[in-house]
């Protein structure tokens, strides 16, 4: 009778504390240092009050790059966070975030062609990596890759693609999860100056208004994100982010009722309806490009 | 005592395995099959035990098709994706062994939530099981 509640006793140990260990070590939407601090062994009571696990999607550099594309905007190489800032980041929070920024402006002449431009922002990446030790992600094979694909933009597209998830992935199995999010961060507010910062040569301003406004959910996403975090990185921006979010709160947006049709033979969907007036005014697009700027400008000049 | 003892070592071996094979997971079992569609710079991954759920929030962008890739261990079972609008109401759901792979586009932007559900173990099962599940999601 013991040694059958002993046995019933270490199989739910070695269930529950399998399950803490992984859950924890592989959620990427979680913090390092939150998951210190978390019971590793819960209990079966535990489980069933256990909230999922909640992750937040952000839409990457080229995606920003060519929705900004198909809405008419253009390639400004001022736009770029200067190479030469590049010696001043010496602190893993500012080479992680300018890794993200400098790897936004990589996606952003990639998608417009500028094959000088991506070269020399993919060195720069590249360089911040090393010193990240993430060096594995740009190795010697891929920047063949992106030689040999020089001038082909979706081969172009999809490494680069390829180089930030490797990146990303490598330092959440090297427990550098907070670096990853600085990663991501970066190239988001890079994506969002580039976006305010084609406001003034697009020849068709609303498209471009309207696509800033699209980036309010995204933006939110970052903020309870990094709202998990706490490294100087993340403190140093968060509040402004949250600035920048308090601006789209003051713009309203209705919406209808959202449904699905579904291609069940060529496993297709299409989600319709749920149209909502995202729009900003011109004054809010004014707020947002100044306040964007500001911590973008904190961010490349630590 | 000395049987606790072992199941600690075994514990903290199996977790060290799985902590590498998850964060690799998505990379290994999705990547090529998302091609020609891009990936957005980031990989979902968690481990479920049985009756568990993972969801992933995230803003989609009418002019953009994305492909959604959903990969779990087989000894999770039967998988079951919802798609949910922002008010939490399902839109559309689908089950499936292993791999759920499914193209979708938008008639305007939404925010979307992507759950993922294991199911419960069968009653022959005493233990819950546990296995990796990663969710790629792709663009072009």
């Amino acid at each position: 009778m013991i040694n059958n509640n002993i046995k019933n006793l270490s199989g739910k140990l070695l269930v529950y504390s399998l399950a803490a260990f992984t859950l924890f070590s592989c959620n990427s939407g979680s913090s390092d240092k939150a998951k210190e601090t978390t019971d590793s062994i819960p209990s079966a009571e535990k489980k069933a009050e256990k909230k999922p696990n909640l992750f937040y999607a952000l839409p990457s550099p080229i995606q920003l790059g060519l929705l900004l594309q198909k809405a008419g905007a253009t390639f400004n190489k001022n736009t770029l966070n200067p190479l030469s800032n590049i010696t001043t980041y010496t602190s893993p929070n500012s080479k992680a975030l300018n890794l993200g920024i400098y790897g936004a402006d990589l996606s952003y002449a990639a998608v417009f062609n500028q094959s000088q431009d991506t070269k020399l922002y993919l060195n720069s990446s590249k360089k911040l990596a090393d010193e990240l030790g993430i060096n594995n992600s740009f190795s010697a094979d891929m920047m063949k890759r992106m030689d040999k694909n020089e001038g082909v933009k979706d081969s172009t597209l999809q490494i680069i693609s390829e180089v930030f998830l490797n990146a990303n992935e490598s330092l959440k199995a090297n427990k550098q999860g907070d670096i990853s999010l600085e990663v991501i961060a970066g190239g988001f507010i890079e994506g969002m100056y580039i976006g305010v910062s084609s406001v003034k040569t697009a020849k068709d301003k609303e498209v471009i208004y309207k696509r800033i406004a699209e980036l309010k959910g995204p933006l939110s996403n970052l903020v309870l994100l990094l709202s998990k975090e706490e490294n100087a990185g993340v403190n140093s921006i968060i509040d402004d982010l949250k600035s920048i979010l308090a601006i789209y709160g003051e713009s309203a947006a209705a919406s209808a009722a959202v449904t699905a049709s579904a291609d069940t033979t060529k496993k297709t969907l299409t989600i319709g309806g749920g149209k909502s007036n995202n729009t900003l005014s011109k004054e809010q697009i004014e707020k947002i490009t100044a306040q964007v700027t500001s911590v973008r400008t904190k961010v490349i000049k630590p | 005592m000395k049987n606790i003892f072992k199941i600690l070592i075994l514990v903290l071996a199996v977790n060290t395995y799985s902590y590498g094979q998850c964060d690799f997971f998505s990379k290994r079992s999705s990547l090529g099959r998302l091609k020609p569609y891009m990936n957005i710079q980031q990989s979902f991954n968690t481990v479920l035990l049985n009756d568990d759920k993972t969801q992933i929030k995230g803003t989609f962008y009418f002019g953009e098709d994305y492909r959604l890739l959903v990969t779990a261990e087989e000894q999770l079972g039967k998988i079951q994706l919802n798609i949910k609008d922002k008010d939490d109401k399902i839109l559309f759901t689908t089950k499936g062994y292993g791999t759920i792979m499914w193209d979708f586009n938008l008639e305007n932007m939404q925010d979307l939530t992507l759950e993922i559900i294991t199911p419960p173990a069968p009653a022959t099962q005493k233990m819950d099981k546990s296995g990796c599940v990663s969710v790629i999601i792709g663009f072009k």
